[in-house]
């Protein structure tokens, strides 16, 4: 079975907002080493998680359905999502795909958290 | 909210060509005969997160078994999806149409349903190829998203 091609690295910046640097291939594969960081990148004083897709080389549908299931348990966290480094390419996904509608993107990391 | 996008890379990543490159609004371009073309042309198709009912995630699974005779090869995913791209229409329920894009399921083609509804009434709608590649493709439409997907053997 084919094996995950994805790193993920969780940085906590503050009490209410980490960032999920994400390096390689997000598809089902990845299922699992999402849902790690995720549980690192949350505390219970966690308000914000936000994506950095700079490192991301490859994205199947399937790994558009993994980030759907993060935000919809973020959401049940009453967190937000956010997202930047998404290229032109990526960023065409997201919208095709309607995800722009329930993440928002942001240039860059400095965007990103002063959204936060 | 969204702020100017980063240059374009020259490079483009290996999913590249397995994306649809038109906007989630569908177009119709060729009716197949029987076809109903409502509900369809120029509307957009909807996010996961979006459409009715709730979002669920439903996994089948099927056992395939191949001619285990001598010197036969195992199926691949690559086969079994393939097969299964190019028979799609007929693996629908009595009473329900799927009207493939003449070029087959490939990434941005358009194809038209004819669904059996409760209480007789017919509902036309349409969905287009999200995404598409050797072993898995998605369909969207608008009211919500499925993606067919062959995991193991």
């Amino acid at each position: 079975m084919p094996q995950a091609n994805v790193m993920m690295n969780v940085r906590r910046v503050s009490p209410t907002i980490s960032i999920i640097d994400i390096h390689g291939d997000v598809s089902a594969f990845a299922e699992n080493v999402l849902m790690e960081a995720y549980a690192e990148a949350n505390t219970p004083t966690t308000r914000t998680i936000i994506l950095n897709f700079a490192g991301l080389e490859y994205m199947n549908s399937s790994g558009i359905g993994l980030l759907v299931t993060l935000l919809i348990r973020i959401n049940r966290q009453k967190q937000r999502m956010y997202a930047f480094g998404l290229s032109e390419h990526y960023r065409h996904i997201f919208e095709l795909t309607r995800l722009s509608d329930a993440i928002k993107i942001y240039e860059n990391e400095s965007a990103a958290l002063s959204a936060a | 909210m969204s702020t100017s996008p980063p240059p374009t890379n020259e490079e483009q990543p290996r999913d590249a060509a397995y994306w649809s490159s038109s906007g989630s609004s569908l177009k119709v371009t060729n009716i197949p005969s029987g076809a109903l073309n409502l509900n369809v042309d120029g509307r957009q198709v909807v996010g996961p997160l979006q459409g009715f009912g709730q979002m669920w995630q439903k996994i089948y699974r099927i056992r395939l078994k191949a001619d285990e005779g001598e010197g036969v090869p195992p199926l691949t995913a690559k086969e079994i999806i393939k097969t299964w791209k190019v028979n799609f229409p007929q693996f629908w329920p009595t009473g329900n149409r799927f009207y493939g894009p003449l070029t087959g399921i490939a990434p941005g083609e358009v194809a038209l349903l004819s669904l059996s509804m409760p209480g007789g009434i017919r509902l036309s709608t349409g969905v287009l190829v999200l995404y598409a590649d050797e072993e898995s493709f998605t369909l969207d439409d608008t009211t919500r998203t499925c993606v067919c997907r062959l995991d193991n053997l």
